[in-house]
């Protein structure tokens, strides 16, 4: 079920700050050419800046330390305040890096030091509303079937959330019992959403796993990458990059020792959306990917019908009546 | 069973408790010992990590057992484990804390020397997450590379942190004692003991 109560609260037309997370932007750039395409075609205005820095997560999540997590978070926060007042994210580390420096912010101890930090920089800390960039593509879901040249040709997809979209209960889209929101995307988009049982797990990246013990990060990627198989899908939708690239590269692994029967193609959101939109194949950055992606380009269609979209009425009503 | 065996036992300890809870962490006592985290948790599938012994040592108050553990090492960090306790206790959190006491009294460093690569990039430029980084065992070609591919994307050929912000940023390592903290663990200087499976 669809949390109405956020999706009410996301600005249909920004400003937005588009966070510049590294991991995107050094390793998959192609997620944030799609996103700032997918921006554009929406005639949405967004900002970036060299004055903002990492997020902080690796360095929590590597030497627990909380004090440079929640330092990162209020410097960041109190540049990207200068240009919006929506921060949007297409990185579920980024997103949950705010929301962890909320939590941690609750001991007396490091709450002190922070303010005492920051004060030294002539800044102090507030948070700010961050908004995962799935959740705003859902929010503009109409507006993106309307522009849409192309069509996913029944593609049938299955969707990897990524644990720390569902960390904080009251924020985000969905929650972890039983998400929809972007099998509705897909659906959509002219795809076949896939549900499968092994939905709500991790993908294997475990946070330091997938760096310091590889082997119980494949086994759960096999897991994973097994269960959606089964299913019958086709290609896996993620929202994450971390995700991304843990479920696409640990397939070269696990097929080399033949714990999985073939390779299916990991796509992100924006770089499907960005594709529906019409952005150019190599304008996406699939080089960046390991499994071939063929597979999946070959089911975007061109949209034979001039398409004006359904209005929401019509959704309820083909929805009542099916 | 922990409330109870504990409360049997009379060796209920505070010490160790009080000090992992200070993140504001939901109080992990309220463990039921029901097993839904352990039934959910991907560390359990694949290893010897099981989140009842290990808060059932904090209760006790064994510190050098469960700080010396390589469980503690071995979460996921994946919060499915919260998603199914019906006391939500907030494991990961409390995870966390036990490993940066463990750090603190000198345990974990060969673990920490292997994820230490992104502090160093974070001090360095300001971002955690290089271009060479793609492929780290040809980081020359992945940069060359990667820099091309964002080019051909139309974007910058690299995120750069502005020479102002990197000002700000070194005062918080500073402050915050981060850079003593990565030297430390990069030189190896900092006074590391052994970890070993406990559990």
């Amino acid at each position: 079920m669809v949390n109405e109560k956020w999706l009410e609260k996301i600005p249909a037309d920004g400003p937005f700050y588009l966070f510049q997370g590294c991991f995107i932007n050094h390793n998959y750039p192609g997620i944030e050419a799609a996103t700032r395409f997918i921006l554009d075609v929406l005639g949405t205005k967004y900002f970036v800046s060299e004055d903002q820095s990492c997020c902080g997560l690796p360095e929590f999540g590597a030497l627990a330390t909380p004090l440079i997590l929640t330092c990162l978070v209020g410097r960041n926060i109190d540049v990207m305040r200068r240009y919006a007042s929506y921060v949007l994210t297409p990185c579920n580390g980024c997103y949950s890096a705010f929301h962890t420096s909320t939590f941690l912010m609750k001991d007396h101890d490091v709450a002190a030091k922070t303010e005492e930090i920051l004060g030294k920089l002539g800044k102090n800390y507030s948070p700010m509303m961050v908004i995962h960039f799935a959740d705003f593509i859902y929010k503009r879901l109409e507006d993106i079937v309307v522009k849409s040249v192309k069509v996913l040709g029944g593609l049938r997809m299955a969707v990897h959330y990524g644990c720390h979209y569902f960390v904080f209960e009251e924020e985000g889209l969905d929650s972890r019992e039983n998400p929809s929101f972007a099998e509705e995307i897909i659906r959509r988009l002219g795809g076949t959403p896939v549900n499968y049982t092994a939905k709500d797990e991790c993908c294997g990246f475990g946070m330091i796993q997938q760096v310091v013990h590889k082997n119980m990060a494949y086994a759960i990627t096999e897991e994973k990458i097994n269960s959606i198989l089964d299913a019958g899908a086709e290609a896996i939708l993620v929202i994450c990059p971390y995700c991304l690239n843990v479920l696409d590269r640990n397939q070269k692994v696990l097929r080399d020792i033949e714990l999985i029967e073939k390779a299916i193609p990991v796509i992100h959101i924006s770089q499907l959306v960005a594709l529906i939109l019409g952005a150019d194949t190599d304008k996406v950055g699939f080089e960046t990917h390991s499994v071939d992606v063929k597979p999946f380009l070959d089911r975007i269609e061109e949209r034979k019908v001039e398409f004006k979209g359904w209005s929401s009425a019509e959704v309820a009503s083909s929805q009542k009546g099916g | 069973m922990n409330k109870v065996s504990v409360l049997l036992t009379s060796k209920w300890s505070w010490k160790l408790l009080e000090e992992a809870e200070r993140w504001g962490i939901q109080r992990p006592e309220e463990c039921l010992s029901c097993g839904a985290c352990v039934g959910a948790c991907p560390a359990a599938r694949t290893s010897s990590y099981n989140f009842r012994k290990i808060i059932r040592d904090v209760i006790l108050g064994n510190e050098e057992k469960v700080l010396s553990s390589r469980e503690i090492w071995y979460c996921f960090y994946c919060f499915y484990c919260t998603s199914k306790c019906p006391s939500r206790v907030e494991i990961p959190y409390f995870i966390m804390r036990l490993r940066r006491m463990a750090m603190e009294r000198g345990y974990g460093g060969d673990i920490l020397r292997i994820l230490v690569y992104t502090s160093s990039n974070l001090i360095e430029h300001g971002v955690s997450v290089l271009p060479s980084d793609y492929d780290r065992m040809n980081p020359i070609s992945a940069e060359e590379n990667m820099v091309k591919l964002r080019e051909k994307l139309g974007l910058p050929p690299v995120m750069r942190v502005s020479e102002k912000a990197m000002e700000e940023l070194r005062t918080i390592f500073e402050e915050t004692g981060f850079r003593k903290e990565v030297e430390g663990i990069r030189s190896g200087k900092w006074p590391f003991k052994g970890i070993s499976e406990k559990y």
